[in-house]
């Protein structure tokens, strides 16, 4: 009567795959690695928390320890309570602190989160919002793989403006629809033939193609017949309807690359996270970690959970560490004690965040494990209680592509969040120049 | 950076009175909208101010009140000579509708609201700020309605629910389909139905496809009628003996005893199955032993199984514990189908029931005999005879061989396992020879007697044997313990039969086992299906404790005797002379057994003992469960001289079923038997004990409500169905009660899951008590279950009428297929869209299956490929009006028609108009009709959709649910509370609405929307049952009105205390349509180093944390409307005092109107407010209806609808007669 194990699905779909060869480095993959241009795989991948952190000062004695940050910058840094699960990785990791986006520094915190990888101007309650860092990036490395992106997220969908829940948004700055449910995304991207032969699944596919395109008919001639207010409207599913084609024949194009056997067994994709947060989380880092082995994808975003105790990660903190207060609260609470509870939390957060990176540090492909191909960015936008500055970030990997890891550095605010991002999309080989208000590369820090 | 205070539990801050996020959630890309404009925007009044451009937007003179202001406190820093922060404010346009500053003006108003600017040497005074304040706010508001105005989307997308119900209706398949969707926006007026928050995604096209083949092939039905899962329990004591069934354990679940019912597997028709061949018979068994019933672990004399079925006392409600909790009401009944029900389809479960009766399970008694009348008898034999030859062989020790262990030994399922018999058992144990599957062997076994042993987490079989050489026939007594199936022989003959589920423990099974002189063979045979393995033995008796017996017993009508040397755990005490004495005399002693009751009943209980001598103090202590009762037996000399007595112990009421039963105690008189006899109906004793049990009556009924769930390790993940059930069949005419669902919409387990855990892939179905009760003391009227049927698929008829919906019969389908085909889609896609299709569409769906038709054997499939464009099609996803140059007048007004019964449709239904509306719509005749078919509308069942749909936005209900109350404060706020105020809400709503009351109803009433946990929870007496309806209720009562209701009072707390700013901010947007400006940025947060924090009610840190300038201006306008409120409680119960002092609710409202409590507030909204309070509703209802928020320029449009509902004195269904009439929503919207 233990608890469960990960068991193959009713459906089929994996019967097809034969003996599972465990990780790391599979043979299968081979062929869907490295890049066409002959250059290792360079991915990217953003965690957010939302809430802010535990920040108690430096110097406080009863509580310093249960501060996100070190109590002091440079390279010898020391790990509080906090992060210390962290400390395995201290070669491959960077703290960097002082960092915030300059519009969004007056907004309450919670709003800041609509814009933590957009840099959007939400000041002067306007919503003007843009393309997301990931999805920049997902432009040019989506060559490379079977889909663009994969937007993760605790709750699904896109909450509402100025409550997200997801990270990511499109060229128009429309938030992208996030998923959650293990299994379904488990279904959608690493099992899409249901154990399907490939011929089954190209005809499968042509069904597809085929409702699209008459589907792609009926909208036009739809749009031709409507108000231009009404027109505009429709564009947006109309250009939906193209991003599915593209999918599409994306997806055909990939027919004959077979997937790779994996190994799934240690994944739970029925885990219940009314029972067990951990689990739940870690399955949705399985799934990351599992993405990227198989490259079916090089850039994710995963939203841990929403901002203003809106989703259920508010729950987390009484389901994972009994702490009878819900994140939120947490994040507001001012009783006795409360930055050990609000730092407990923050811990489980990191304890599960080390478990990710782990598993990205041990699981390898061709060109050694994947942490060091991966650039992680981990943090929040809010620090203390709804405070939308001295952003947590802990940027992590990366090391194959020039990183050099190991210091905790403090910026002023004379230095735009997005200057990081910047250094990102240049450490991909993406040709950025700028980025949202960047005034230039992030000076310092891992970037040399 | 601290936070606003007034968010400081798990509350959105900004919608607790900070405006903000409704204005972000309307701003479309790139849009200029600026705060405050909703502060007075949408007044219905036809605001002069909106529209004539030479009105000032301010009451302020810029140029002579305010810029003298900025001259003096703000240009010195951030004007020509100096820009501190980059910033200049001289050179702004004060014009802020036209002027490109907007922006830059709100800046420096948070500036100035936060009183951080401006910093000079000295500060302006409060009317000074108040003045530029107030001129900047009005200045931004009406630059944001000018914007406002530029904004004009009306196409709008179906939301989840909308999508949902659209797919029902068009197919006729009651599966909850856009459940996969992803979740929808909100609108700044909190609408999830507006278009300009409704987007679309790739994620969303994607899933409506796979949506559309899922639901398509639900209802397309090809081929032979499937299968059907058919079974029905029938419940009562001790009706299953012999029978097969399954019995499942596990954590909290107490199974129902196999003997307890039985399993009948039926076939379609309802007829039982009976198995006529071996296989047949084979299968049903299978499938019996896949059925169990379990019931919920806790208050387990709550519920009982009885002569007539399962006795199930009210349920008691678990505990409101976010975000959930795992076990369901106590008590619970749930049949657990293992792996044996189908995936998909609607099903149904029918309850045989009726009123129980109270099980008398409290009289269980213990009392000692005034007139002890000794039921057995002894006859003793001569002290001094010498043991026999037999004597003496008797009492040589039995020679136990050591434990051999072949296995475990793996099969692929614990079936196998179970009916493979791999030792040869008949054929005698040889420990050096392979066992029968040639494979396994025999190995001596580790020597765990009274140890739990564990084994590796096979699947499969293990043995366990031993060879006992017994000097004379004689008894050996084991206890046993397995996970899961255990199955024991002796000498080839099995003995114990036991397929169960479980985990291991010790003394689960007793045995008693009789050996033969000489060799005797034991094996054991456990068997693993799933999850732990394994096994505990110890021999509780070997039969060489007896000594030679100085006496004989004649037990007499003695149900049993329970001889003192088979007493499975004894301390203190020997064996002397067939008896056991203490062996340390003041000192306790105790001997116990575990004694099953065959049936529940008065029992005399006689102890066989030595005679002690009066100065010895001989005692006895029996104990029996919880029962005790200590004697001291009385002898006269006569029995004293005899040695051995019988001394009638005790009498009592015991219930069926096992009993722990012990002896002992100090200066224990010691026993060698204790004789235990039934007493008859008409024992004087036992005539005198009935007539002391009560009998209660029970006024009320109980109900039924029906679950479906899946078992998991340590709870189920469940959801209740169908409606609640009042039970009045008596008892003895029992009636069936039917439930009916949709498996898909329910959660049941991920089936054919290929692990073998023990509870995995079980579906449980299951019923509890709905009279719901407050404490585990209450009974309840109990409710009696006979027999449970469920039968999956359910399809009444066949091909299924949702097929029959699209492929309708023919002749045109035998003689003209191509014909046939274009009515199909014809058909369908005219559905789908709500209108009649243009040529070109039917062209070219048509055309698309003629391209594929030759790629499907099957004709359906092949149109099924058109069916799922059409579903995905934006004409279906949509609701719009297309129109064109291209087409005639008449098509247009045709399809312009359509379009307007589609809006009324999804407005007063939230679904698709039905075929009368659409029949008006072609005939042209809707629009002469529009009060008529909204009348018809509001009196339809769908109407309900409506009512859900929309009050839950407007009234914010979503904050009831996401409110996490302090259980320990308020232990009676269960769940079942908390879905019954959410639930009253809507039930007001909808009476208000069904019954055309006045629209002041909403802000107090003369009744309330009750059941009886509700009303209990509220303190209303007199309402019984768990059906809502209006119950009067007196003022001081104070339950009139939304105002009242706890779904807002409670949504509107932090949990453990009221919070009225939450309550204030909520009556003046949503009631008052007055939404207050958002809080400026920066707020500081409570402080806790404030004198007498701690001590302080919620309203008091507030009040002492905004007493400051900056805060005061705003909140003025703000907590007087939530003061009164004060007298409910976080949840909504009155309450006179907190913290220790009494509560005052008196209040001086903004316009000067003092109020002294709600009843005062009611009154003045509804006098002097009422318009207001119309205005709300009318604009709230209006933003809904077209799917898009209000904005100025719908004032006229809004006071006129407002003129009507006046005239009509306030009648809800005006509004609504004014909505469906309206310019607006009679428009084509082009």
């Amino acid at each position: 009567m233990s608890s469960k194990s990960w068991h193959l699905d009713r459906r089929t779909f994996l019967r097809g795959m034969g003996v599972a060869v465990a990780a790391p480095w599979l043979q299968g993959m081979e062929r869907a690695l490295p890049a066409p241009d002959g250059e290792t795989a360079r991915r990217l991948a953003f965690v957010y928390f939302p809430n802010g952190c535990s920040l108690p000062n430096a110097d406080d004695e009863k509580d310093g320890h249960w501060r996100w940050y070190p109590r002091k910058p440079g390279a010898d840094y020391e790990f509080t309570k906090v992060l210390e699960s962290l400390e395995p990785f201290r070669a491959k990791l960077s703290l960097l602190g002082g960092l915030s986006h300059p519009l969004s520094r007056e907004l309450l915190g919670h709003l800041a989160g609509d814009t933590w990888l957009t840099a959007g101007d939400m000041r002067f309650d306007q919503y003007k919002n843009r393309i997301s860092v990931d999805q920049l990036a997902a432009r040019t490395l989506k060559k490379y793989t079977r889909y663009p992106s994969l937007v993760l997220s605790a709750d699904g969908g896109v909450g509402y403006k100025s409550r997200v829940s997801t990270l990511s948004f499109d060229a128009n700055g429309r938030p992208i629809p996030s998923e959650h449910v293990h299994r379904r995304i488990f279904e959608r991207y690493f099992a899409p033939d249901h154990g399907a032969t490939a011929a089954e699944r190209r005809r499968s596919l042509q069904e597809d193609q085929k409702v699209v395109d008459l589907v792609l008919q009926d909208g036009k001639d739809l749009r031709g017949r409507l108000g231009t207010g009404d027109q505009q409207k429709l564009d947006e599913y109309l250009e939906s309807l193209n991003a599915v084609e593209e999918q599409v024949r994306r997806t055909e194009r990939w027919l004959d690359v077979p997937l790779g056997d994996f190994d799934a067994s240690h994944i739970d994709l029925d885990v219940n996270q009314m029972v067990d947060p951990q689990a739940c989380v870690r399955t949705m880092y399985d799934l990351m970690v599992l993405g990227f082995q198989l490259d079916l994808t090089r850039v994710m975003t995963y939203m841990l959970g929403r901002e203003d105790g809106m989703g259920f990660g508010d729950n987390y903190p009484k389901l994972a560490c009994g702490i009878n207060r819900s994140h939120h609260t947490i994040s507001h609470d001012t009783h006795e004690g409360h930055w050990t509870e609000w730092g407990t939390f923050d811990r489980w957060f990191a304890k599960q965040f080390a478990y990710f990176i782990d598993r990205l540090n041990t699981v390898e492909d061709a060109n050694g494990p994947l942490l060091d191909s991966t650039m992680v960015l981990y943090g929040g936008c809010c620090s203390t209680t709804h405070n939308a500055r001295n952003y947590p970030l802990a940027l992590v990997g990366g090391g194959q592509m020039g990183l050099q890891h190991g210091r905790y550095t403090v910026y002023d605010e004379s230095t735009p969040f997005c200057n990081l991002f910047v250094s990102m999309l240049q450490t991909l080989g993406i040709e950025a120049e700028s980025f949202g208000d960047s005034t230039g590369p992030l000076a310092g820090g891992p970037f040399v | 950076m601290p936070p606003h205070p007034f968010d400081s539990t798990a509350y959105d801050s900004i919608e607790a009175g900070h405006a903000t996020i409704r204005l972000l959630a309307v701003a479309v890309g790139g849009l200029l909208t600026v705060a405050g404009v909703f502060a007075s925007a949408p007044r219905p009044q036809p605001g002069p101010a909106d529209q004539d451009p030479a009105v000032p937007v301010s009451a302020h003179d810029f140029e002579r009140e305010v810029k003298p202001l900025l001259e003096e406190y703000c240009f010195g820093c951030h004007g020509e000579d100096l820009q501190k922060g980059k910033l200049r404010l001289d050179e702004l346009d004060p014009d802020l509708v036209e002027g490109p500053d907007a922006e830059t003006w709100k800046l420096a108003l948070d500036m100035i609201q936060t009183a951080e600017m401006p910093r000079g040497k000295h500060e302006p005074s409060d009317d000074e700020r108040r003045l530029v304040v107030g001129w900047l706010t009005e200045s931004l508001a009406a630059a944001a309605r000018a914007k406002l105005g530029e904004r004009h989307v009306v196409l709008r997308r179906l939301n989840k629910d909308q999508y949902s119900y659209s797919l029902q209706e068009l197919l006729g398949v009651g599966i909850d389909f856009g459940r996969v969707l992803p979740a929808d926006g909100k609108s700044k007026m909190g609408f999830s139905n507006n278009g300009e928050v409704l987007q679309a995604s790739p994620l969303h096209l994607e899933t409506y496809q796979a949506i559309a083949r899922q639901a398509l092939d639900q209802a397309i039905a090809v081929g032979d009628k499937p299968a059907v899962a058919h079974y029905r329990v029938t419940i009562g004591k001790g009706r299953g003996m012999g029978e097969i069934a399954g019995e499942t354990g596990g954590y909290q679940s107490v199974p129902l005893s196999t003997n307890d019912f039985t399993v009948d597997v039926l076939d379609a028709d309802g007829a039982l199955e009976t198995g006529a061949t071996p296989e047949q018979q084979s299968r049903l068994d299978a499938i019996k032993r896949k059925i169990s019933i379990g019931l919920r672990g806790s208050s387990q004399d709550r519920f009982h199984s009885v002569d007539e079925g399962l006795i199930l006392y009210s349920a008691l409600p678990h505990k409101e514990v976010a975000p959930g909790s795992w076990q369901g009401p106590s008590p619970n009944m749930k049949l657990e189908l293992q792996r044996v029900f189908p995936e998909a389809g609607d099903f149904v479960m029918r309850v045989t029931a009726s009123r129980g009766y109270l099980v008398q399970q409290t009289k269980e008694l213990l009392v000692s005999l005034e007139d002890p009348q000794t039921q057995a008898r002894l006859t003793l034999l001569q002290d001094d005879a010498a043991p026999t030859a037999a004597d003496l062989r008797a009492m040589q020790v039995t020679g136990f061989g050591p434990w051999y262990q072949a296995g475990p030994i793996v099969t692929q399922t614990g079936e196998i396992a179970r009916d493979t018999d791999h030792v040869g058992i008949a054929g005698g144990l040889d420990f050096a020879a392979p066992l029968a599957d040639g494979a396994s062997n025999w190995a001596p076994a580790a020597a765990v007697d009274g140890k739990v042993q564990m084994y590796e987490q096979e699947i499969g079989a293990l043995y366990l044997a031993r060879v006992i050489e017994a000097p004379t026939e004689r008894a050996l007594d084991l206890s046993l313990g397995s996970d899961d199936a255990l199955f024991v022989w002796l000498n080839g003959v099995e003995v114990l039969h036991k397929d169960v589920r479980r985990g291991v423990g010790a003394d689960q099974d007793r045995l008693s086992l009789q050996l033969v002189e000489g060799r005797n063979e034991l094996v054991l045979k456990i068997v693993n299906y799933g999850g732990g393995f394994g096994s505990y033995h110890r021999v509780l008796y070997d039969g060489t404790l007896s000594g030679k017996s100085p006496f004989e017993l004649d037990a007499g009508q003695a149900w049993t005797v329970l001889r003192a040397e088979r007493s499975d755990e004894r301390s203190n005490l020997r064996f002397e002379k067939g008896a056991l004495v203490p062996e340390d005399v003041p000192k306790a002693s105790s001997a116990r057994f575990l004694v099953d009751f065959p049936a529940g009943g008065y029992y005399q209980f006689d102890l066989v003992h030595p005679a002690t001598a009066p100065d010895a103090m001989g005692s006895i202590r029996l104990s029996i469960d919880a029962l005790r009762l200590d004697l001291r037996p009385r002898l006269s000399a006569e029995e004293v001289s005899r040695g051995h007595v019988v001394t009638a112990t005790a009498a009592g009421y015991m219930n069926a079923g096992r009993h722990e039963v012990v002896l002992g105690g100090r200066f224990f008189t010691g026993f060698s038997h204790l004789v235990i006899t039934p007493l008859p109906a008409d024992h004087p004793l036992v005539v005198r004990l009935e007539a002391e049990v009560e009998t209660e009556e029970f006024v009320e009924l109980p109900a039924l409500r029906a679950y479906v769930g899946t078992r998991t390790d340590d709870g189920m993940d469940y959801k209740a169905f169908g409606p609640s059930l009042a039970v009045a069949a008596p008892l003895g005419k029992p009636e069936v009660y039917t439930f009916q669902g949709r498996l898909e919409n329910l959660p049941i387990p991920e089936p054919e899951s290929g692990d073998n855990e023990i509870l995995s892939g079980i579906m449980v179905l299951g019923v509890w008590n709905d009279h719901l009760v407050k404490s585990s003391k209450e009974t309840g009227p109990p409710l009696l279950i006979e027999t449970v049927e469920f039968e999956a698929p359910y399809l009444p008829v066949w091909p299924p009428a949702s097929h029959t919906a699209i492929f309708f019969g023919s002749p045109l389908r035998e003689s003209d297929l191509d014909a046939y085909t274009r009515q199909v889609i014809e058909r369908f896609a005219g559905r789908a869209f709500r209108r009649p299709l243009f040529d070109e569409e039917l062209e070219r769906y048509f055309a698309f299956w003629q391209a594929i038709r030759d790629e499907y054997a099957v004709y359906e499939y092949g149109v099924r490929e058109v069916l799922v464009a059409v579903l995905c099609s934006p004409n279906f996803l949509y609701l719009a009006a297309p129109g064109g140059e291209d087409l005639e007048s008449g098509t247009n007004a045709a399809i312009a028609d359509h379009a307007l019964a589609t809006r009324l449709a999804y407005f007063l239904w939230n679904s698709p108009p039905d075929e009368v509306l659409l029949g008006l719509a072609r005939e042209g005749r809707l629009r002469g009709q529009l009060v008529a078919q909204a009348d018809r509308m509001l009196d339809d069942p769908r109407a309900w959709r409506f009512v859900r749909g929309f009050a839950r936005e407007w009234l914010r209900l979503d904050r009831l649910g996401n409110m996490s109350v302090d259980v320990d404060r308020f232990p009676d706020f269960t769940r079942f509370v908390k879905a019954d105020l959410e639930e009253e809400t809507y039930q007001f709503l909808h009476h208000a609405l069904h019954e055309d009351l006045s629209l002041l109803t909403l802000i107090d009433s003369d009744f309330a929307m009750l059941n009886q946990n509700l009303a209990e929870f509220y303190g209303v007496e007199g309402v019984e049952g768990t059906q809502f309806r209006p119950v009067a209720v007196a003022p001081e009562q104070q339950r009139g009105g939304l105002l009242a209701q706890g779904a807002f009072l409670t949504g509107h707390s932090n949990g453990a205390e009221p919070h009225p700013i939450k309550r204030a901010v909520w009556l003046k947007e949503k009631i008052l349509g007055d939404p207050p400006m958002p809080p400026p940025p920066n707020v500081p947060d409570l402080d806790p180093e404030a004198p007498g924090f701690a001590k302080m009610t919620l309203k008091q840190k507030l009040e002492a944390h905004r007493d400051k300038a900056s805060c005061r201006d705003c909140h003025a306008s703000i907590d007087p409307y939530g003061v009164p409120f004060e007298t409910f409680n976080a949840v909504g119960r009155l309450q006179p005092e907190r913290m220790g002092q009494t509560i005052d609710a008196s209040s001086v409202l903004p316009d000067g109107t003092k109020v002294g409590s709600v009843a005062d507030l009611k009154a003045w909204l509804r006098g002097e407010k009422r318009d207001e309070v119309a205005a709300s509703v009318i604009e709230h209802l209006f933003a809904y209806a077209l799917g898009r928020d209000v904005h100025f320029a719908d004032a006229a449009e809004l006071a006129a609808i407002l003129d009507q509902v006046r005239s009509a004195d306030y009648r809800m269904r005006s509004v609504i007669y004014g909505i469906v009439n309206s310019p607006s929503f009679l428009a084509d919207q082009q």
